[in-house]
Formats: C-alpha cells, structure tokens, sequence
C-alpha cells in the first residue's frame, strides 16, 4: 500500500492502520519501512478493533483479524475485505478499483509524524526482508505447481511476494 | 453501514479520530501486529 500511496490519494482515500501495537512500535515501523501514512495504537482492541467484529482472542492473547475496509467521506462503510490470514490480501488494484467506483476527488495525506520509535526485539530488519520475502514467493510458487487445487492461490500469493519484494528493494537501507 | 466511531493514538501519540476526515474516504488497514 505504501508504494501505490499516490495512487490512493489521487483516488480520493487517505490511508491509516491499526493493529494491537503501541505508539512507539508503530513509529519503529513508521520509521523502517517510511511509511506515508499513520498507524493507530489498539491494545486490546476496544477502539477498533473489537467495534469493527475483527477481535482475534485465540492468537498472541487477542490481535486484530486482517481486513481492509473503505469509509467513504459520509462516514459509511463502503467496502470491506476481511482475510482469512497474513497472506490472504485483497491486490492494490482491487482497492484502487473500489475506489474508483466511488468516484472521489484527490486529496493529500500528511507525512506522519516521527514520534519516538520503540522497535521490537524480534524486528526484522529491512535487508532481511528480501531473503524472507523471496523465500514466500518460492514456496508459494512451488506449491501451487504441485497442488492443483493451490494454483490459483499460489498464482496469486506469488504474484503479491514480487510486488511486495520490489516495494522493499526501493526503501533506503538500514 | 455506518462504520463505528473511531479515536485512536497515532505512533507519535497524537488522537486520530475519524470523525475529523470527512473530506475524504479513508482506507482503514487492519494489522496483526505484534511484529
């Protein structure tokens, strides 16, 4: 999402995420993976997380289910994904598709601020990501050769890991 | 289906609210977190 940031705004959204982490986690990605949007701290979920039916209690002692999810400027859901797990994301041009059916006019999105980042002992860091990323994609490939019913999904999974490891070759190095 | 209220801290510790961008659609991205 970072990477087609311009093209979200250009379609009229702006961008934030959420999950259970607290500020100065968040401002640690922020800060690692330049993020051109915010993220909102929802420890035990109450804020959002919970409110919007996406409070997962059977992992880490309760996180937030992934979605994606369109408020249009009314205050209306207009459009939600919720996905199965990390791997199962709607595409940046399915979202940027939604968007244009609602036929919104650009807006801007201010950088957001630094705050004081607190990265996580287990952070990876941004040159490790390829290696992960590139490990993903294989099998991902490899096991949608193998298992017709998989191949589709595994097309698909294959095909987010090189968008996804081409976002990360062109962050700056840490 | 209007989506719930929403304030929420940002990473510098700033309150977020959706309420105050009604100028545009907002992409709200749910995470897993913990990362």
């Amino acid at each position: 999402l970072a990477h087609r940031h311009k093209e979200i705004t250009a379609a009229g959204a702006r961008v934030v995420g959420i999950s259970v982490d607290d500020p100065g986690r968040n401002a640690a990605m922020v800060e690692k993976l330049h993020l051109p949007f915010p993220l909102l701290a929802d420890p035990g979920g109450g804020g959002a997380i919970k409110p919007y039916g996406l409070w997962n209690p059977e992992e880490k002692g309760g996180i937030a289910y992934p979605a994606v999810l369109i408020v249009g400027p009314d205050g209306e859901e207009r459009h939600r994904v919720d996905s199965r797990d990390f791997a199962d994301r709607p595409t940046e041009d399915e979202i940027l598709e939604h968007l244009a059916a609602l036929d919104l006019g650009s807006v801007t999105q201010e950088p957001p601020a630094p705050g004081d980042p607190q990265p996580s002992d287990r952070a990876v860091k941004v040159r490790a990501l390829v290696p992960y990323l590139l490990g993903a994609k294989s099998t991902a490939k490899a096991i949608g050769l193998r298992v017709p019913e998989a191949q589709e999904q595994g097309a698909r999974h294959t095909a987010m890991m090189a968008t996804w490891i081409e976002a990360v070759r062109a962050l700056p190095r840490d | 289906m209007p989506a719930p209220r929403l304030t929420l801290p940002d990473q510098s510790g700033t309150p977020w609210r959706l309420a105050d961008h009604r100028d545009a659609a907002t992409l709200l991205v749910f995470y897993r977190g913990d990362w």
